[in-house]
């Protein structure tokens, strides 16, 4: 019963692919995972493989369709329990506390493609987050935001990640020490630039299908080993929130 | 100390000096051939089973059997086996002694410097990093291209120590501008000097004069060194004020030449391994760890008190080290690899180098011998001296090689005892000393490589060795060159000519010793011998033709070293695509890298890998160069000088790239070690046919054929006749054709004369039965014949008596016929060629002594003092004390329980000795307790 925020303050810097991947990876360990989208590109069902046309996945996910009156529908991914959570905008704020409470009731680890302009379904789901995951570039305006990091309130719960990372340019190697050195122990890791991930999503095929021997696959893994530990501790965090959310809604 | 630790102590002495005595007198006692047999077999099979224990006591317990069997040995050789008859034996029964004797001397040096190697741990500074001692480091080159110096010096750059406590410095006697450039564009020191002058030694005592460093560390410039390099070795030196010098490992990332060029030998250990993992760890044990040359810190201010670098010798390490220690200075060894360099390339540079090692330390056994002159301890003593006493190994080990041939070839004993004799005195020697081998030196020496090792070499070491050993001061340094390599495969056959020749002599020996049984009459060939001859030269033969094989240069096309290294890498290739691998083998000029699974490599281009270095990770340009089997070859383009410092960092300076594995076992133990020995020495055999057959083919076509069918002809009836031959035999001796003692014909049988003649029996050789002939109308009545002063028989006409059998002896034999002067003298009609000795004998088969002899016989073999006790006990009853336990005491069975009983004593108090030395190098306190 846990949720995981992937959110950064810039667009294009890769939120929903990670979210995507890093849903495959867990699953792929074990995990029940379902992910949702509460970006207004709406690319998340297809990097998950919901537009490849897989009735049989459609068919296993028919018993949730009820969530899809409410704004929300969900597919299973790749026969594993990744589930996709559709939909958001002004619906969103509405339903997040009750909804969510029904969802991670069933799923272990929630994902949240989170936008980039935080609305109301972002912040119900922020103020939930027992893991924030804060994706950064190699590149200066990406890691401006970094400046004054610790105004932010989730700070504490945030793990921060590089995502396309790459070793042959210079300012990958000064970006990882400078988010190594104001994250500190929250430091994430880095997920590598491989051209495999663009087309996996292209091709509508799990990355660890269409590349298996991709190093961003790997990273991801790693990430996902790494996040399954930080996980016990968020979980504990989100019992006591949702316990006092339930209180306050009931008021 | 109290009363009871006082009788405590008295006691173990007591009990200790007890067991002393045993053994001691143990290694006298006679025993007869069987019963020394079974003596043996009893304290090898001891030898094995307790070397299945894993105790450290266990190891000195094997030590101290095989020293017991091995002086038994000696002490044996030298009162039993010495009686040799002619100057020729003496000559080279004598070499032959002395060899043993070298190799027993330093078996026993060996036991002391290396039963216990200390384990010494790695001690940390513990100060303010503005408190650490300034390291000067020193990088003496001489003509080596700077391809090879360049990566060391930017590797010992790149150590782990703060930047103002130490410096680099190029020592460049080639005075090269090239090299200065270098040293400026990357920013070490730059030292070179007007002339040469003492070679390395006079080049690091000029740049002590102009450099100021606390410590000076070492490094050959081909020695890359990890960045852990200082930070690990400069914490003793604290630890220990009175420390000189810590040296560590030269660990070589190429392969030797030997381990290159011998296919069989996959797993074979570096040469030096064992010099290391062993040696070194054991003189450090009693303080006297040497200095190598290279990968060690030494403190300046105890080479200023000797006046800097030795240069009198031509090894000025271990010399320096020496006049360091006569000071009372300490030293250490740290058996960590700290760096890696490359092993020299070709066999040629090996035996020069090796060459120069031994002119060195012979010198310093000479001018500056470590047993005399002030300041060091017994145990220090004793390993400079096994160090140096090593290097005389080359004459003994050609002298080994060649002395089968004396018996062979020239009919030489070279030990006066009979073949079983020797068997059984010799093998416990031999197989208690490859236990201890295997115990001490397994992990990093495979048996019997020791002798190859000395094989390869002894030829050319002869001769330095004399030369340096008479003229100590002569000679010059001579750099061993690195960093070339082969075009193409070659047999280099000057070196390997003195090996081929002597392998020559060999084989040509046994055939010539087997012929020789063909005719009895003329040669008088003991079976035993030969075989053990035999046996011998064929154990020769292999190792020799594994020396030979070593020869044999195999080609190496690669102008950088790789070595096998598994190192994670990234691969980038030009369509976007990243994957993680791993590499199979690396070097500074490229990588092979196993491609993960389910990637397909076909048709993309690789533009970069990236390393891990320093902690971060580098991404380096690289070209494709070969993809197969899943494995991609690459290569580093447009390295410029930065991206060349990193690659070496990312691939030489790893603090922990070049450790041991911990538990390293040579696999297979004995049976491999035969196994291989036996493969190598037959691929060095086809080697050697099918070249000959090649030679043979073009030239000698018809001159071969008629060899070979000759070799054949002369192989046939030895092999039947060597059969026949361990069956009982009769021999004839006409009398006229004994030499008489004095080496004249004995003259004709006179009234009232003596009439004597010497018999040369083989000394294994045992006579079941002997009688005197007379042929003809010769008659002698009353003629007395006289064997070795004993009456055995008298001549009654013609006929045949039987002389008693006993009173002939292995070796000489006098035999007189004395005709008393009486009334019918007349009657004497004897002419020397009438009367013929004939003698049934029977080989004395090893190890069962008597194999074939009646049991009564075997009674008249026994030595006289069994005898006596058993006609004494039979005599009195049974119930003589003395005799009983005279009689137990040449019972084997007891006498091996008694010595391993003595020996099981001793090992205590040695290991107890050894425990307390290695706990008070450890603390690093010894002198200042003192």
């Amino acid at each position: 019963m846990t949720i995981i925020a992937v959110r950064s303050s810039k667009g294009g810097v890769g939120r929903t692919s990670v979210t995507a991947l890093l849903a495959a990876a867990l699953a792929r360990r074990g995990v029940e995972v379902a992910v949702m989208d509460l970006d207004r590109q709406d690319a998340l069902r297809l990097m998950c493989g919901e537009a490849a046309g897989r009735p049989a996945a459609l068919e296993a996910s028919r018993l949730e369709l009820a969530a899809t009156r409410s704004g929300f529908a969900r597919v299973a991914q790749d026969a594993a329990t990744c589930a996709l959570l559709m939909g958001g905008g002004p619906h969103a704020a509405r339903f997040a506390p009750n909804v969510l409470a029904r969802w991670l009731g069933a799923q272990e680890v929630l994902i949240v493609d989170m936008p980039a302009v935080e609305d109301a379904a972002a912040a119900a789901v922020s103020a939930l987050a027992g893991l924030h995951l804060r994706l950064f570039l190699p590149d200066v305006a990406s890691l401006a935001v970094l400046q004054e990091p610790s105004q932010d309130e989730a700070f504490s719960r945030s793990v921060f990640l590089l995502n396309q990372a790459d070793r042959r340019r210079p300012l990958t190697d000064g970006a990882l020490g400078f988010l190594r050195h104001v994250a500190g122990a929250r430091f994430g890791g880095e997920i590598r630039r491989d051209e495999a991930v663009p087309e996996a999503f292209a091709s509508l095929l799990p990355l660890h299908e269409h590349a298996p021997a991709s190093a961003a696959w790997e990273d991801v893994q790693a990430l996902a080993a790494q996040l399954e530990v930080r996980l016990a501790a968020a979980a504990r965090f989100e019992t006591a929130h949702f316990a006092s959310a339930e209180g306050a809604r009931r008021a | 100390m109290t009363t009871l630790e006082r009788l405590r102590f008295g006691g173990r002495t007591a009990v200790a000096l007890c067991a002393a005595a045993v053994f001691c007198w143990l290694l006298a006692a006679p025993l007869g051939v069987v019963a020394q047999g079974v003596f043996g077999a009893l304290i090898v099979a001891a030898g094995l089973l307790v070397a299945r224990a894993r105790s450290r006591y266990a190891t000195i317990l094997i030590c101290t059997l095989t020293l017991f069997a091995s002086t038994r040995y000696m002490v044996w050789r030298f009162t039993s086996s010495m009686g040799l008859r002619s100057p020729g034996e003496w000559l080279l029964g004598g070499a032959l002694l002395a060899a043993e004797c070298y190799t027993w001397v330093v078996m026993v040096l060996s036991f002391v410097q290396s039963a216990r190697p200390l384990r010494r741990p790695v001690a940390l500074l513990s100060m303010a990093t503005e408190c650490m001692p300034t390291v000067d480091v020193y990088v003496p080159t001489y003509n080596e291209p700077l391809g090879v110096v360049g990566p060391s010096v930017i590797a010992a750059m790149a150590m782990d120590y703060p930047a103002d406590r130490f410096r680099v410095f190029l020592l460049d006697d080639g005075d090269r501008p090239e090299f200065a450039a270098f040293a400026r564009r990357v920013g070490c020191g730059y030292l070179a000097r007007a002339d040469n002058t003492h070679a390395k030694a006079g080049n690091l005592n000029a740049a002590m004069k102009v450099t100021d460093g606390d410590l000076i560390c070492v490094l050959d410039c081909d020695h890359v060194a990890t960045r852990a390099f200082l930070q690990l070795t400069v914490g003793w030196f604290e630890k220990d004020p009175r420390l000189a010098v810590v040296q560590t490992p030269h660990f070589f990332y190429s392969q030797d030449p030997i381990q290159r060029n011998i296919k069989a030998a996959e797993d074979l250990p570096g040469e030096g391994d064992l010099f290391y993992d062993t040696i070194q760890s054991g003189n450090d044990l009693w303080n006297a760890a040497f200095f190598c040359g290279s990968c060690a810190v030494i403190r300046r201010a105890a080479l200023e008190e000797v006046g800097g670098f030795a240069y009198e010798t031509v090894t000025e390490d271990a010399h320096t080290a020496l006049r360091i220690q006569r000071q009372g200075w300490n030293t250490a060894f740290l058996n960590i690899r700290l760096s890696a360099g490359l092993a020299t390339e070709t066999l040629g540079q090996h035996v020069a180098q090796r060459a120069r090692w031994c002119r060195g330390m012979t010198q310093i056994l000479r001018i500056d011998n470590p047993l005399f002159g002030p300041g060091l301890k017994l145990a220090q003593r004793l390993c400079y001296l096994n160090a140096l006493l090593y290097y005389q190994f080359p004459l003994a080990r050609v002298i080994f090689l060649l002395s089968p041939l004396a018996y062979l070839v020239f009919g030489l004993n070279l030990m006066n005892a009979p073949a079983g004799q020797v068997l059984v005195y010799a093998a416990p020697h031999l197989l208690q000393g490859m236990i201890a081998n295997q115990r001490l030196q397994g992990r990093q020496r495979r048996l019997f490589w020791g002798e190859i090792y000395e094989t390869i070499l002894a030829f050319h070491l002869v001769r330095p060795a004399i030369l340096s050993l008479i003229w100590p001061k002569a000679g010059k340094f001579k750099v061993t060159d690195k960093g070339l390599r082969l075009e193409t495969g070659y047999f280099d056959r000057d070196l390997v000519r003195p090996h081929l020749i002597t392998a020559g002599l060999l084989g040509l020996g046994v055939a010539f010793g087997y012929s020789r049984l063909l005719w009895p009459g003329v040669f008088h060939q003991s079976v035993s011998t030969l075989l053990l001859s035999t046996a011998w030269t064929v154990f020769n033969l292999l190792i020799l033709l594994s020396a030979v094989a070593v020869a044999r240069e195999g080609r190496q096309v690669r102008g950088h070293v790789r070595r096998q290294a598994r190192m994670p890498v990234t691969l980038y290739f030009a369509d976007g695509r990243v994957v993680d691998a791993v590499t199979s083998n690396v070097s500074t000029g490229g990588l092979a890298v196993t491609l993960p699974q389910g990637f397909d490599a076909e048709g993309r281009e690789v533009t970069d890998v990236d390393l891990q270095v320093a902690g971060g990770r580098t991404a380096f340009p690289v070209q494709g160069v070969a993809l197969r089997d899943g494995e991609l070859r690459v290569k580093f383009i447009d390295v410029d000088d930065a991206r060349e410092r990193r690659l070496i960092q990312a691939l030489m300076a790893r603090a922990d790239l070049w450790q041991a594995e911990p538990d390293r076992r040579i696999g297979g133990g004995w049976v491999r070690a035969v196994t291989s020995l036996l493969e190598i020495s037959s691929s060095t055999l086809r080697f050697i046919g099918r070249s000959a057959w090649r030679h043979a083919r073009r030239r000698l076509r018809p001159a071969g054929a008629l060899a070979a069918a000759l070799a054949v002809l002369a192989v046939l009836p030895c092999g039947g006749r060597a059969q026949a031959a361990t069956a009982a035999a009769e021999h004839v001796f006409a009398f006229d054709a004994l030499r008489a003692p004095a080496g004249r014909k004995p003259v004709g049988l006179r009234c009232g004369g003596v009439s004597s003649a010497r018999l040369d029996l083989a000394g294994d050789q045992v006579v079941l039965a002997a009688r005197l002939e007379l042929s003809g109308a010769g008659s002698a009545v009353g003629a007395v014949v006289i064997v070795n002063g004993q009456p055995a028989g008298t001549l009654e006409g013609a006929g045949r008596i039987d002389v008693e059998p006993a009173a002939f002896l292995p070796g000489a034999n006098r035999i007189a016929v004395v005709v008393p002067r009486a009334d019918d003298c007349r009657a004497l009609s004897l002419a020397p060629a009438d009367l013929r000795l004939v003698l049934t004998t029977v080989p004395l088969a090893p190890p069962g002594a008597g194999a074939g002899l009646h049991p009564t016989d075997a009674a008249k073999l026994a030595p006289a003092p069994e005898r006596r006790a058993a006609v004494q006990g039979a005599k009195r009853g049974g119930v003589d004390v003395r005799g009983l336990v005279e009689a137990l005491l040449r019972q084997p069975l007891a006498l091996a329980v008694l010595a391993l009983g003595a020996c099981a004593i001793l090992a205590w108090p040695l290991t107890r000795e050894l425990d307390r030395q290695a706990q008070v190098r450890l603390s690093g306190l010894a002198e200042l307790r003192a």
